[in-house]
């Protein structure tokens, strides 16, 4: 057979070849025996010298012709079978994406903590720093300063918790009020978040120890109206825009004139139900004009200065903005519990 | 104090509805806590009269009777054995609901109509045990009357809470000027009628004296006598007003003191004059440790703070709280000796609380009473027991007045109300205010008021007062809003900001944030073994707590945290990341300042893979977020991490956190003991940190930029043979002060022990980082710190490298 007939057979062969390959494997095994180092060309070659040398220029063209046609020819099946393996690859890697996530694993902040960055962001940015006080106090930061002299009957609205004769642990933040006093010229604008005691028993409403938010601002030309548009834009805040807010008089020894405020019922939306008593109201804070007896015993001219103060309730505000309906959930740290907020 | 709605209707006229006087009140700074209606569910009852029995045909205990309810005479069947023709009873016609919640239906009992019920007291829910017939009701009661009227049942009571500075409002009379000054048109109070029919025969000189030995605690002391009282129950009337009121009924000269005293806010106290020796009152102070059994038949003990009223021989009453037996009005009592006085307050107070008797009228002198009323509540009460307990009273009133009320008169700037309330008044419209809460204006100037107060005032000192009533009655919810002009900025304090970042980190590092107590017990910390010198037993306790388990303050915030996390196992939650900031309390000694520390603590349990592959995924979880923590505060290179020795951890598991050298707190796995005793997951870790160095040493947002390389970085794996004991931190410590030029980083990436190591020794892995800011690094200036490394650690440890 001469090499030219060889040829031609060859390259019928390598198209039914080609054609029929299937994977890549398979074609670079075609690529090896067709153009390798000892492939079916390079044998071509390896034979010229066999053949008649007027042939030779023929011969080498059309093995040539070959070598290219098989190159393209596996170029082209190659760029294929590749395309298709990718394909392939592609929808095999599918994933189920209704899958959780990896965990990440971050902590829940306390509600507590909910609650007093919300309000200390309020307040911050109405020009009030945080302030903070010892919570083991004296009678008279904590009684004397604040307008409750001894043998007056507004301590029997406290059931105090001694340690000594000298010491007690402080039954409201508004010590805080005099230490702030103490240590600062007005203008002052304070709240102080903290912890405070009294001699309750653990019931659902009741708790030994529980935590208030104090707010004080002391300044010329402070007015009641001030106290009534301070505490509006915090009631706002914290419990909506659309609650109604009512101020009703009060007694607190160190405010004169002193004010109840309530909030509209968020249960009954003001129509009256068990959880406001039926009175469509829920009292949220307590607050007023700095009494000129407090001002007077912190060195301030009731005549020149004049301010607001106010204290609540954080466990309260936690109770009622996050529908909670006994305090001592707040301290028995169950995770599931944690983990709402 | 409780107010009856038709009783104080009787002192003034007003256009109010219960309800509606009830809202007023709240809002006039009188809180009404309760709204109640004494005849709840007895609206329908009607009265009626049984006219005719006979005896069911086919029941032997059943009887068939006819009963006129006035508008109509209905048949109904009873089995009640005290049914009689011609009594009144209480009837609930077909329809009506019963208090029980029975409802009244059209029955037939064996064949015969019953058209409603005959009522028993249980069924009308004014007894609580079962009743052996029906009631039967006093004859003066009409047919068809409401049954709640006749009882005296159709009558609200207001519950008011009363603020220190409403002691005016102890007395229905005192709430009638309140109702005054609400009203828009002006109205008169009523005043109770006293018409005494004096026996001239018979001063009052001739059967009684007084003498005040101490006039600072009773600056007035007046007295009145009753003669030939007869002692009997008081009229129903006066019973049923009483019970309103939440007083019970004894007989008519108790009464009629309690009615005065509801009245007019003014305590009275009834003698029985036989048992005072020659009529002689003396009120003085007691004598150290004189005795008197008081009323209640206690004996008591008094000393020089208590002021008493006695006879020449004893002591007849502890003034102001309680009277002695010896003086009690009794059966027998013919005379009474009628007290009507103010004492000073504080003493009272004192009294009633050192002998713990709060009374009524303790309660009232404490809040002071009105010292120029004091009589004529004293005339009342006469005028009462002369109509209701057939007394004669004796002719004059013994008065001794040694320290005479002066009045109060207060100063307030128009200027002053109108800014500190924010609002502008006219003068005329305040004046008119005034006037309605019976305040005086006595001088009138430019821009000041001089007002006049009433006695009965004595919550008002000053110009604030003046406002807060101009305010009360301006109505709070009239005055505008505004903001307080400022530009101030708002700042939290570096502790705070410090405290706050402590608290996202960890939040960040997946530890969950509690809030526990930190009024504790004892036996809080029981679990935790602690031998009695321990630093946690140095603890501030409670002077008068309310029961042992919130006797002290917690000296450290793990009790609190533990508990949360043996609360969680108990629920079969395992797995809890818990962390805590607040302040615990050490004792400083008697009388001094306890130390208030803020203090992080942090628990971890059930914790997953532990990365070193030593059983101790909890502690490694707790000590990885304290490392984060101490670098995002730029705290690393500050903080060390040693072998420790607390009691309460596992004695090879727990390390000492150490600030330049000074242990700032612990972290270790609790011991196993402990474990158990609290139903803890085994390995729980625990930490706590006092944060007071922290606070002083943390810098914030103390960034300072630092170039980024340019140039490649090279890594070296090293691994070394080493003696177990040789802590790691050791090693890496000095791998790191080997070189301070080209070394960036040391990486400790894997520890073992087992196979192909030897006993006692472990093998540990690191990758070095090298990289300079200003080249690239060749292999030899690697190699060479490299090799450095290597000798150290050969001569300092004889570790041996381990070929890769």
């Amino acid at each position: 057979m001469d090499l030219l007939t060889e040829i031609k057979k060859i390259e019928k062969e390598v198209e039914k070849k080609f054609a029929n390959v299937k994977d890549l494997d398979e074609l670079e095994d075609l690529r090896v025996k067709y153009l390798g180092k000892n492939g079916e060309i390079t044998q071509i070659f390896s034979k010229m010298g066999q053949v008649d040398d007027d042939k030779k220029p023929i011969v080498g063209k059309e093995t040539n012709i070959l070598k290219n046609k098989i190159q393209d020819l596996y170029n082209e099946i190659k760029e294929k079978k590749e395309k298709e393996l990718k394909e392939k690859k592609l929808k095999e890697e599918t994933i189920d994406v209704t899958l959780p996530g990896a965990e990440t694993n971050i902590g829940h902040k306390n509600p507590f903590t909910h609650i007093i960055d919300e309000v200390v962001e309020l307040f911050l940015g109405m020009g009030f720093s945080i302030e903070e006080g010892p919570e083991v106090e004296t009678e008279y930061y904590n009684f004397e300063a604040l307008n409750i002299p001894e043998d007056h009957p507004a301590r029997d609205l406290q059931d105090t918790l001694y340690i000594d004769d000298k010491y007690l642990l402080r039954t409201h933040t508004s010590p805080v009020q005099i230490r702030t006093m103490d240590k600062q010229d007005p203008p002052i604008r304070i709240i102080a978040p903290g912890r405070v005691y009294r001699s309750d028993e653990l019931d659902a409403s009741h708790s030994p120890n529980f935590h208030q938010i104090e707010g004080l601002v002391i300044d010329k030309d402070i007015s009641f109206s001030d106290l009534k548009g301070t505490i509006e834009a915090f009631v706002h805040q914290m419990y909506g825009e659309d609650r109604e807010i009512r101020f009703r008089p009060s007694y607190f020894p160190f405010t004169e004139p002193s004010a109840e405020v309530d909030v509209s019922c968020n249960v009954c939306e003001g129509e009256g139900c068990s959880f406001c008593s039926y009175t469509g109201w829920v009292e949220v804070l307590g607050s007023g004009m700095v009494h000129p007896n407090v001002l007077k015993m912190s060195g301030l001219d009731p005549d020149v200065y004049s301010g607001f103060a106010f204290g609540m309730g954080w466990d309260r505000i936690a109770m009622l903005k996050y529908d909670i309906n006994d305090i001592r959930v707040l301290y028995e740290n169950d995770k599931r519990f944690i983990h709402q907020f | 104090m409780q107010v009856p709605y038709n009783w104080l209707k009787t002192y003034i006229d007003f256009p109010y509805t219960p309800k509606e006087l009830s809202h007023k009140f709240t809002m006039a700074g009188l809180e009404v806590e309760n709204l109640e209606y004494l005849g709840k569910g007895l609206e329908d009852i009607k009265i009626g009269k049984i006219v005719e029995i006979d005896n069911h045909p086919n029941a032997d205990k059943l009887k068939i009777c006819k009963v006129d309810i006035g508008d109509k005479v209905l048949q109904m069947i009873t089995g009640a054995p005290n049914v009689r023709v011609d009594i009144k009873v209480p009837v609930a016609e077909v329809g009506v609901t019963l208090p029980t919640g029975m409802e009244i239906e059209e029955t037939k009992l064996r064949g015969k109509v019953s058209e409603g019920m005959i009522c028993s007291k249980d069924e009308l829910g004014l007894q609580e045990e079962r009743a052996s017939g029906i009631m039967i009701l006093p004859d003066t009661a009409q047919v068809g009357e409401r049954f709640v009227e006749f009882q005296g049942l159709d009558e609200y009571v207001l519950d008011l809470d009363l603020t220190p500075n409403y002691a005016r409002c102890l007395g229905l009379l005192g709430i009638a000027r309140e109702v005054k000054a609400m009203l828009a048109e002006p109205s008169e109070i009523d005043k109770p009628k006293i018409e005494i029919k004096e026996d001239r025969s018979d001063p009052i000189e001739d059967k009684a004296a007084i003498k005040i030995e101490d006039e600072e605690l009773c600056p007035r002391y007046a007295g009145r006598v009753i003669k030939d009282v007869k002692i009997k129950p008081s009229p129903m009337w006066m019973q049923r007003r009483l019970k309103a009121a939440g007083i019970r009924p004894i007989n008519n000269i108790v009464d009629i003191t309690n009615y005065v005293l509801l009245e007019y806010n003014q305590p009275l106290h009834a003698f029985d004059l036989g048992n005072i020796k020659d009529g002689k009152i003396i009120v003085r102070r007691a004598k150290e440790n004189e005795k008197v059994i008081t009323l209640d038949e206690v004996e008591r003990t008094l000393d020089q703070e208590t002021l008493v009223i006695t006879d020449p021989e004893k002591i007849i009453a502890v003034a102001g709280v309680m009277g002695a037996e010896n003086s009690e009005v009794t059966r027998k009592t013919t005379d009474i000796f009628l007290e009507a006085a103010y004492f000073e307050p504080t003493s009272i107070r004192r009294t009633a609380r050192k002998l713990g008797l709060p009374s009524e009228a303790s309660h009232r002198f404490e809040r002071g009473v009105d010292i120029k009323r004091v009589i004529e509540a004293g005339n009342r009460a006469a005028y009462l027991m002369q109509q209701y307990a057939e007394g004669t009273v004796a002719k004059g009133v013994l008065d001794n007045y040694p320290l005479p009320y002066q009045d109060n008169i207060i100063e307030v700037s128009l200027a002053k109300i109108n800014r500190l309330l924010g609002i502008s008044l006219e003068k005329d419209k305040i004046e008119e205010m005034l006037k309605r809460l019976e305040i005086e204006v006595v001088k009138k100037a430019e821009d000041l008021l001089k007002v006049k107060v009433p006695s009965y005032r004595n919550d008002m000192e000053q110009d604030a007062d003046v406002i807060e009533e101009i305010a009360r009655i301006y109505g709070y919810n009239n005055i505008p809003t505004t903001r307080p002009k400022t530009n101030e900025v708002g700042q939290r304090t570096r502790k705070q900001k410090i405290e706050k970042q402590i608290k996202n980190l960890m939040n960040s590092a997946g530890l969950d944030e509690i809030i526990t107590f930190s009024l504790t017990g004892p036996q809080d910390y029981k679990d935790l073994m602690l031998p009695d010198d321990h630093r946690y037993k140095n603890w501030v306790s409670i002077k008068n707590p309310l029961n042992k388990a919130f006797g002290l303050l917690r000296t450290s915030l793990l009790p609190g945290l533990i508990d949360s996390m043996a609360t969680n196992a108990k629920r079969q939650i395992e797995e809890v990341k818990y962390f805590e900031t607040g302040r615990t309390f050490l004792n400083q000694g008697h009388r001094k300042r306890p130390l208030e520390n803020t203090k992080l603590a942090a628990g971890s349990m059930g914790a997953g893979q532990d990365i070193w592959d030593q059983d101790a995924s909890d502690f490694y979880y707790l000590k990885g977020a304290l490392e984060e923590l101490f670098a995002r505060l730029d705290l690393t290179d500050q903080i060390e991490f040693v072998r420790g020795d607390e009691v309460f951890m596992h004695p090879g598991r727990t390390a000492d956190i150490l600030y330049k050298g000074v242990k700032i707190g612990v972290l270790g796995e609790l011991k196993p003991k402990i474990i158990d005793n609290y139903d803890l997951k085994d390995r729980t870790a625990v930490t706590e940190i006092d944060l007071t160095t922290i606070f002083e040493e943390v810098k914030i947002g103390d960034y300072l930029f630092e170039m980024l390389p340019k140039y490649p970085a090279v890594d070296r794996d090293l691994a070394i043979k080493i003696s177990e004991d040789v802590p790691v931190m050791e090693v890496l410590n000095l791998i790191n002060n080997t070189d301070d030029t080209i070394l960036k980083e040391t990486e400790l990436f894997d520890i073992y022990q087992g196979e192909q190591i030897p006993e006692g020794q472990k093998s540990i892995a690191f990758k070095l980082l090298f990289q300079a800011l200003d080249r690239t690094l060749t292999d030899q200036e690697v190699n060479e710190v490299v090799n450095n490394i290597v000798n150290k650690l050969e001569s300092e440890y004889e570790a041996e490298i381990r070929k890769k």
